[in-house]
């Protein structure tokens, strides 16, 4: 040929280029996929034959919140090692203002609502949010990217991104040595303290609680009632009774949102 | 009609030397940057003595703003690598053959930029080292694990696409431009899926899928007006202006297309009571009290330097991503004009640009209601990483903010530059550019004489 162009690829070439192209895709997919198929490992928090299920609840009474304890965050704090510069539970001021001037004023803790229908794990593209068999929400921070798709889809802003190293050290007096410091780049938010229900479970204790309502509990509030609706003798199904007999509501933050909150307030 | 040849550059002049260089080493600078991002978290801070000092903190996003630039820089290259894809299926799925010497160059630029688009997303990750998870764990229910699967084939099918251009075989190349524009709808469909199905009052819409496949295709079309022209006068390639033209027309159609579905949302949103705070937010920034009392200098004076996107809404897309371009391209004296054809690509190669920000940051920034109707104070214990506008009486789940570190922009720029830079190696090691490209001497009868002025 005295054309200056070079020979195009001919039909065999191509079809062998694009099925090397394709073979090696689908091989390397493939690959990637056999962990997955592995079986799932055994979560925590699993119930046994002779216990139901538990329905975890927390109740937050605004009614009995005092306007300067901080015991909750505190606690919060010491038992999950929470980043410094973040909180997982925080105190939150309601403000209602009313057409004369006055204002409806409560104060009440805000955590993570560990919805039953949770948009964070609904978005998570790797499943590092997960819905343990008790239905509380955990994130596997070993699994996480870090995309913060899960706190784009939170409508309460409670899940959190550490943006970096946390700068308190494990050694420090207030941080729980069970649990390690908090990474930077992956999500995290409130779990309902699910190691610390577990090891209570563990050790027998007949009501297993998160560090807060034990914390509000101790401080004589009363304000977090947490408990499992499936035992009667619970706080929170005492407390439900009680409202019940009281003709009083609780609800949960948002429901129109259609997440289905396990934290329910009184007087918001 | 004769037959095309594309034959590549010689590249031995040293201009293209020079631009190599420059954009390799833009490129390697935005590559350390990111580096330091992965290495010492997004939102770390040099100390006073450390020499990270002046690029102070690495990206400014922040609990309440947890997606920045790096999301808005890859919605807005998904969206020119589908526009282009599109533009090079012009002549095997819609028939205007006249397009076909643009096809190896759409689909080339439309690959790199998919992989810009992925390398936007997985370097903005805090762990980018678990790029294999979301292949791994696949989860059905969140739009952004679909996405992956979207993104990766799309790339597969450019690939395939272009080997079945170089291969010349006429079959194929139209059976897969037709693939691969249904794809890329898809692609562009799946990510404004992952916005419009957000629970944020300024995210929830389902016109944002659409509005994303429009914007998408103007901004595409206007970019590869751009590099068409910039390619063949630096390689002293011979084009036809009338192609040009013949794709600004396309661009108008495009422009009033993303005008009106602008117009619609926007509309809806303030028509509705529930999302009409929301609205005004969106359109006159956070001093919309004042604005909506008639004090329209605090339209211009933010609290926040970061929270200027009801300037990027009026006049970066609205503007001149939308109204000027559209008058350009559809003014009698101005359309037929090769520079004002040029200025209107470029106008909207920069609004698409700022319709991109605005859609991803005021969805964030905009108060979160707790509890409706009541403001909602975290007096003590608001999170430092909050970045929200604090004043002595607040309100903490208010408008949050978020300015554009230079970390972030350095990434940007080095991503962006990667692509220039992996174009220009194309054009060199593949037969990527026509011979010369010219219009169907049926359709315009004043080709000779326009091609005869682009030669020298």
């Amino acid at each position: 040929m005295s054309d200056p162009v070079k020979k195009p690829i001919d039909r065999r070439s191509f079809i062998k280029m694009g099925t090397l192209v394709g073979a090696g895709t689908v091989a390397s997919y493939g690959l990637t996929l056999l962990p997955a198929i592995q079986k799932e490992r055994e979560l925590p928090g699993a119930s046994d034959s002779k216990d139901p299920k538990p329905i975890w609840r927390m109740i937050i009474d605004s009614r009995k919140c005092v306007d300067d304890c901080k015991d909750c965050i505190k606690a919060c704090r010491t038992e999950n090692n929470v980043h410094e510069d973040l909180f997982w539970i925080r105190k939150a001021t309601i403000v209602r203002e009313m057409a004369n001037g006055q204002k409806l004023e409560v104060t009440a803790p805000m955590l993570c609502n560990q919805c039953d229908n949770p948009p964070c794990h609904q978005v998570c593209p790797v499943n590092a949010t997960f819905i343990r068999p008790d239905d509380i929400v955990d994130v596997d921070k070993h699994r996480c990217i870090g995309c913060r798709y899960c706190v784009i889809g939170c409508p309460y802003d409670v899940r959190l991104f550490n943006f970096y190293e946390n700068p308190a050290k494990a050694t420090d007096d207030n941080m729980n040595p069970i649990y390690p410091i908090r990474m930077h780049g992956v999500a995290e938010s409130c779990n309902f303290c699910a190691s610390k229900l577990d090891k209570e479970k563990y050790i027998g204790k007949p009501h297993p609680s998160t560090a807060c309502a034990d914390a509000c509990q101790a401080a004589g509030h009363n304000a977090i009632v947490f408990g499992d609706l499936n035992k009667p003798d619970s706080p929170a199904s005492k407390k439900i009774a009680e409202l019940v007999k009281n003709k009083v509501m609780a609800k949960g933050l948002r429901e129109d949102l259609g997440t289905k909150p396990k934290v329910l307030y009184i007087g918001l | 009609m004769n037959k095309i040849y594309f034959r590549a550059i010689e590249g031995k002049s040293s201009q293209y030397f020079i631009a190599l260089v420059i954009f390799g080493g833009l490129a390697a600078i935005g590559m350390l940057v990111t580096y330091l991002m992965y290495d010492l978290g997004l939102g770390f801070k040099g100390g006073e003595d450390s020499i990270l000092e002046p690029l102070g903190r690495l990206t400014g996003m922040n609990s309440r703003v947890p997606w920045g630039l790096g999301i808005v820089m890859a919605i807005y290259y998904i969206g020119l690598s589908a526009g282009s894809l599109v533009i090079s299926a012009l002549s095997s799925v819609f028939g205007q053959k006249e397009y076909k010497p643009f096809g190896r160059m759409g689909v080339y630029l439309s690959i790199l930029l998919i992989i810009a688009a992925l390398m936007s997303i997985i370097l903005d990750w805090g762990r980018p080292d678990r790029i294999v998870n979301p292949f791994i764990y696949f989860n059905p229910s969140s739009m952004f694990s679909i996405n992956t699967l979207l993104y990766s084939v799309y790339m597969f099918i450019g690939f395939l696409y272009l080997l079945a251009m170089f291969a010349e075989n006429e079959k194929w190349v139209g059976r897969i431009a037709l693939l691969a524009v249904f794809w890329a709808v898809l692609v562009h469909s799946g990510t404004g899926f992952i916005f419009g199905g957000t629970l944020r009052e300024l995210y929830e819409s389902p016109l944002l899928v659409p509005s994303f496949v429009a914007a998408a295709l103007s901004s595409g079309t206007a970019l590869i007006i751009l590099v068409i022209q910039i390619t063949f006068k630096a390689a002293n390639r011979k084009l036809d202006t009338e192609l040009i033209k013949g794709l600004s027309k396309l661009l108008a159609v495009f422009i009033i297309v993303v005008l009106y579905f602008i117009t619609v949302e926007n509309l809806f949103r303030g028509y509705v009571a529930k999302s009409r705070e929301a609205e005004w937010y969106f359109l006159f920034g956070e001093n919309f009290h004042q604005v909506l009392n008639g004090d329209w200098k605090a339209f211009f004076t933010p609290r926040s330097a970061g929270n200027i996107h009801h300037f990027m809404f009026w006049i970066g897309l609205i503007l001149v991503g939308t109204i000027l371009p559209a008058l350009i391209l559809f003014i009698k004296k101005l359309k037929d004009s090769i520079t004002w054809i040029n200025l209107a690509s470029l106008m909207v190669v920069v609004g698409v640009l700022c319709e991109r920000y605005i859609i991803v940051i005021p969805g964030q920034t905009n108060k979160v209601e707790l509890v409706k109707g009541a403001k909602v104070i975290f007096k003590d214990s608001i999170d430092k990483l909050a970045g929200t506008i604090t004043n002595a009486n607040d309100v903490s789940m208010g408008i949050a903010q978020y300015n554009i570190s230079l970390s972030e922009i350095l990434q940007a720029v080095g991503i962006g530059s990667l692509v220039v830079f992996a174009f220009l190696l194309g054009v060199k090691l593949f037969d990527l550019l026509p011979t010369e490209a010219k219009a169907l001497s049926t359709e315009s009868p004043a080709t000779s004489s326009s091609s005869e002025q682009e030669k020298d």
